[in-house]
């Protein structure tokens, strides 16, 4: 019986083994055809299957000079190296300010005597449902006209704004299951507000605040659109933008390099998604239903 | 105390601040673009309807309408539908969250990465091409990726191979939850596989499977960067999305008027959409404040 929980081992769960395990090796087929070939110099992968070893290189001296590769580039401005330290700052800042102006707003919105609440939500909420294309042109523009274009500090500040929305909405309904009691009675005791905020509601908070880290790092360590539409140079390119100027230089670099680069710049949110996979599949939920229980 | 002094509307500022200057004032401002013609150094100059005329006449939008409908359509009975199996699959196995993981693997990867794991396997001598060498006429290889319509349902693939682990989630969540008793009796009563599923647990997942579908849809019609990656919506934009002609329109040809209009259009039925999901998402709980 397919649907009741039992611990013990009947034939039923053995034949879903046999369904399974051959589903998993076909799902996780295109990344080994890609981690092979990466270790492969141009001439090897001409000789060999894509999915098997060069007979004429040594898979990890190859993978190794690939990466170095990757990292250098072919010529100034195109290996991934600079962009590591970019997107590091990128997903950090981003990520850790739009939780906490989030978090602010959620508070006050989920406590604090505030007209409008609703509407004031959907506001803040709107931003996660439109297509991003319709920020590019006027911010492009702005950005142009006060040479902001192409600086650290202006992808930073589109980051915040682009993550805050899903913070308010996940720690919005996470506030709204505090017991309003609490704030009531610390109220009484003669707090302020600032005071109930982080030293009531943030530490009680930790599981939504660790996983809006996560979602929001993993999102702009991923997002391609800002990173390319707002950078041009070597110092202020985000990691993805350079991958893809990359691969759309495969025939200089060579196609083992490209494969290099994507498997390097995707080990951060890979390790993150293996370490925390729990946390995300909570947060996957939560992103579609809004519904944490 | 000083700190009283800090008033409640204070708290909404900065979050108020950085969505109205980089969400809402962009938005509104390319709504009002879409009726000017404009390359980004001279002045907007009014032209009405004149951009959403060009549109609706130009036929590379009906083909890119096509490819949107197509992308919607097809991410629906692709990723949803395989991600609603593994979870059936998934549901009493030992170990599941093991198994769940390499799934949702791709998750994590970017778009651009997707783009490059899949323009590699479709590539001409790639993984894809020497298995079907295998079983096919050498004349019936092809590289996926330039040929039309192919190239459409190949991205379609591999951005289902980016998704389906999400929904499996998505419905394992959903399925998680529902109670054991009606299981349960199920089971006393003697219905067999297909009997509970469709009586017992298909109903209990309406709720769940209306928020992936609605999801679903804005997440498609919202798609940029992968199509963008692989094909760059060509050749001759034959396998553009809305999306990406907006982006080829603003970006490679700096016709902003011409963007801004398509950007409009896409938002209008992404709003469609989202109103559902709004819908669906406060449905219990507390609008009316």
């Amino acid at each position: 019986m397919f649907f009741r929980k039992t611990e013990n081992w009947n034939l039923s769960k053995f034949i879903l083994f046999l369904v399974i395990i051959p589903c998993v090796i076909i799902w996780l087929f295109p990344l080994w055809n890609v981690l092979v070939s990466s270790t492969k110099s141009v001439e090897g992968s001409l000789m060999s299957k894509p999915w098997s070893f060069s007979p004429i290189d040594n898979p990890l001296l190859q993978f190794i000079s690939n990466i170095e590769r990757a990292m250098k580039g072919s010529q100034r401005g195109n290996g991934i190296q600079s962009a590591f330290f970019n997107s590091s700052l990128y997903a950090l800042s981003g990520a850790i300010f739009s939780i906490a102006f989030a978090a602010l707003a959620a508070f006050a919105l989920v406590c604090l005597p505030i007209k409008g609440r609703f509407p004031i939500f959907i506001i803040l909420f709107s931003g996660a449902l439109f297509p991003l294309q319709i920020y590019l042109i006027p911010l492009f523009s702005l950005f142009q006209k006060t040479n902001m274009y192409d600086r650290k500090i202006t992808l930073i500040l589109v980051y915040v704004a682009i993550c805050i929305p899903f913070c308010v909405f996940v720690l919005r309904n996470w506030f709204m299951d505090i017991p309003i009691e609490i704030y009531e009675a610390s109220k009484i005791d003669g707090a302020s507000n600032i005071q109930i905020f982080l030293q009531i509601f943030v530490p009680l908070s930790k599981a939504p605040l660790v996983l809006l880290f996560l979602f929001q790092f993993t999102w702009i360590w991923n997002d391609y659109i800002f990173g390319t539409t707002f950078a041009r140079s070597v110092n202020t390119r985000s990691i993805m933008a350079l991958l893809a100027a990359q691969q759309n230089m495969y025939s200089t670099l060579g196609t083992p390099t490209v494969l290099a680069s994507a498997i390097i710049t995707s080990l951060p949110t890979v390790f993150l998604v293996f370490a925390f996979k729990n946390i995300f599949f909570k947060g996957v939920a939560f992103r579609f239903s809004g519904s944490s229980k | 105390m000083k700190c009283k002094a800090i008033k409640p509307y204070y708290f909404l500022l900065p979050a108020l601040f950085f969505i109205g200057v980089f969400l809402i004032y962009p938005a509104v401002y390319t709504f009002f673009i879409s009726f000017t013609s404009w390359s980004g150094i001279n002045t907007p100059r009014w032209v009405g309807l004149n951009n959403y005329k060009y549109i609706f006449e130009n036929p590379a939008f009906w083909v890119s309408l096509k490819n949107t409908i197509i992308w919607s359509v097809a991410s629906l009975v692709f990723p949803v539908a395989l991600g609603f199996i593994l979870s059936l699959l998934l549901y009493s196995v030992p170990f599941e969250s093991f198994f769940k993981v390499f799934f949702f693997l791709p998750y994590a990867l970017s778009g651009v990465v997707i783009s490059i794991v899949w323009w590699y396997m479709y590539s001409l001598d790639g993984a894809i091409n020497v298995v079907l060498a295998l079983f096919l006429d050498e004349n019936k290889l092809q590289p996926w990726l330039q040929s039309v319509p192919i190239n459409t349902y190949a991205m379609i693939l591999a951005y289902g191979w980016k998704m389906t682990g999400t929904n499996m989630v998505l419905f394992s969540v959903g399925m998680q939850a529902i109670p054991n008793e009606p299981i349960e009796a199920a089971y006393l009563e003697g219905a067999n596989y297909w009997q509970t599923l469709r009586k017992v647990i298909l109903p209990a997942m309406a709720s769940t499977t209306a928020v992936v579908v609605v999801m679903s849809i804005i997440n498609s019609l919202n798609l940029f960067d992968l199509i963008w990656v692989m094909t760059q919506g060509g050749p001759y934009q034959s396998s553009a999305t809305l999306g990406v002609n907006m982006y080829y329109d603003s970006f490679l040809l700096f016709k902003f008027g011409r963007g801004a209009a398509n950007a409009t259009i896409l938002s209008l039925i992404v709003f469609v959409a989202a109103i559902f999901y709004l819908r669906i998402i406060f449905k219990k709980s507390e609008i009316g404040d």
